[in-house]
């Protein structure tokens, strides 16, 4: 997608290190892990990028560095607010204390203020967008079941109009049907809006159906990074072989 | 939840128990049959009668109604004591939780010093200063009593602050401060739950051990405890004057235990998926 090189990126990070360090204690010395070692990435207006590499590599640290929930040791960053995230686990990423009504619009207020009318017609219009009805409004979380809880933290996420939403294995805790689902809904609000999309998996496969690019991590670093079809297809780098002959391809059928 | 609670017997006697005194308490007006301070010199030191059902004391006063209007005095010193307590403990657990680093240094090195002063010692001093009123007494109970909640909220947010939805608020640009009241705290209150149970039973029994020794509710005002220090003298001859207060104090703290511990057990976090 050479298109994009002529905006103005809405994510832009630049020789990004993180390292994490144990706690001192009298007894021996503070470990420290280098979770990033110069990681630089751009992502522009409405394009999707796969990110993609095994338990470790450092894909999640990123995200949470790019969602700006964690600083990052050195290095220059970027991010066009506001920006979502939906997280892996469905079921400790909704509070389980609150309502639905409350969950979907509490990005929206921590920005405005707004009226109680007002509020019970966005959250109607909100869970409208991802296929749920207003009966779920008065509910709490534990009422649904993960793919319906994705799709309340869907809602949420796109209540703001992000420009960046960055999607944490979104997918994975999901079964492969509902897993076609999820992935459709977020296609489907993809194409309605200009939200750059940072997908971050291990399933190649799925991925590449979407993606525009393919950013491959490994160890903190980028070991590959292109085109997703051509990627997928000639991978240049060992790693990414490894990882694509990895996953079963069950999901293919399933992706309208 | 409550159908859990139900099930287990020993609960729901824990649960009869603190609603008993709860309403003795707050109706103890209507129920007792004379007045707490009435004194009657023909009738002193009379054992149980259908009259007096727990018999008079040294003064001729019905030792029934003492007791229950005893019964307002330790659930006004349960609640409001385990109601501050909870307060500053969940306020101090929560803040040094959340924010960690040196903040959580200072506040948990605070809980440190205030767990090494032997508690009782410490109340029956700052009582000895000050005036030994009900009021002082709660304030005191309270202050003296946080550091177990605060502990338990800072393990609990420890936790919690690494939840993806405390992330997601964070993400979504919330106060800290709007963080700590939407997501945590409600988040941390089942064990402090089960804490401030069992807390109530504790404060009971401190407020009758201060007023045994007169340092706590004076007098008129009937408490257990001075009851018991009232019948100390005569135990020999009238063993219903500390029988019946000690009987209150005895089934009101086991009452507020077993309660404690029936909610400790719903609470617990593998039953935590079911939980409204």
């Amino acid at each position: 997608m050479s298109g994009y090189g002529r905006t103005e990126p809405v994510v832009s990070v630049e020789n990004l290190h993180k390292v994490y360090k144990s706690k001192r204690t009298p007894f021996g010395r503070p470990v420290s892990v280098k979770a990033l070692k110069g990681i630089s990435l751009k992502v522009y207006p409405g394009e999707i990028v796969g990110i993609v590499g095994e338990s470790g590599s450092g894909k999640t640290t990123l995200a949470k560095i790019i969602a700006g929930i964690e600083s990052p040791t050195k290095g220059r960053i970027f991010v066009k607010k506001p920006i979502q995230m939906v997280f892996q686990d469905p079921f400790s990423s909704l509070n389980p204390r609150m309502k639905v009504k409350d969950i979907v619009v509490e990005p929206v207020e921590a920005t405005r203020k707004i009226q109680k009318h007002q509020r019970f017609k966005l959250a109607t219009e909100l869970l409208k967008k991802v296929g749920l009805d207003e009966d779920a409004l008065e509910k709490y979380p534990h009422e649904f079941s993960g793919g319906q809880r994705q799709r309340i933290a869907i809602a949420r996420a796109i209540s703001i109009d992000p420009q960046v939403l960055i999607l944490d294995e979104p997918t994975s805790s999901l079964d492969v049907f509902v897993q076609a689902q999820i992935i459709n809904l977020l296609l489907e609000i993809h194409k309605r809006t200009e939200a750059a999309y940072l997908f971050i998996t291990h399933n190649i496969p799925l991925v590449i159906n979407f993606a525009h690019r393919l950013v491959v991590m490994k160890d903190g670093e980028i070991v590959e990074e292109g085109n997703a079809w051509e990627t997928y297809n000639t991978p240049k780098h060992p790693y990414t072989e490894n990882l694509i002959s990895s996953v079963p391809s069950k999901i293919f059928s399933l992706i309208g | 939840m409550l159908s859990v609670l139900l099930r287990n017997r020993l609960v729901l006697l824990g649960l009869v128990i603190v609603f008993v005194v709860v309403f003795v308490a707050i109706f103890a007006p209507l129920i007792a049959p004379y007045d707490y301070a009435a004194i009657n010199p023909k009738e002193v030191l009379m054992p149980p009668s259908l009259k007096h059902p727990f018999g008079t004391d040294h003064l001729g006063r019905d030792v029934l109604s003492r007791v229950i209007w005893g019964a307002r005095v330790s659930v006004e010193v349960g609640v409001v004591s385990v109601g501050i307590s909870v307060l500053v403990g969940t306020l101090l657990g929560a803040v040094a939780g959340y924010f960690g680093g040196w903040i959580d240094e200072i506040i948990m090195r605070f809980v440190d010093i205030m767990l090494c002063f032997p508690t009782f010692f410490l109340i029956l001093a700052v009582i000895s200063v000050l005036e030994p009123s009900i009021v002082n007494i709660m304030v005191v109970i309270g202050l003296t009593s946080w550091m177990g909640v605060a502990r338990l909220v800072r393990a609990e947010v420890l936790s919690l602050r690494e939840r993806e939805f405390v992330l997601s608020a964070k993400i979504s640009g919330l106060s800290h401060w709007k963080v700590i009241a939407k997501h945590i705290i409600p988040n941390s209150m089942g064990p402090v739950l089960v804490a401030a149970t069992l807390g109530v039973g504790s404060a009971v029994l401190v407020e009758s051990a201060l007023s045994f020794l007169g340092i706590g509710v004076q007098p008129p005002t009937p408490s257990w405890g001075s009851i018991l220090a009232s019948g100390k003298d005569t135990i020999q001859i009238a063993w219903w004057l500390s029988f019946f207060p000690g009987c209150a104090i005895l089934i009101t703290v086991l009452g507020c235990n077993l309660l404690g511990e029936g909610l400790r057990d719903v609470l617990d976090p593998r039953l935590r998926g079911s939980e409204k």
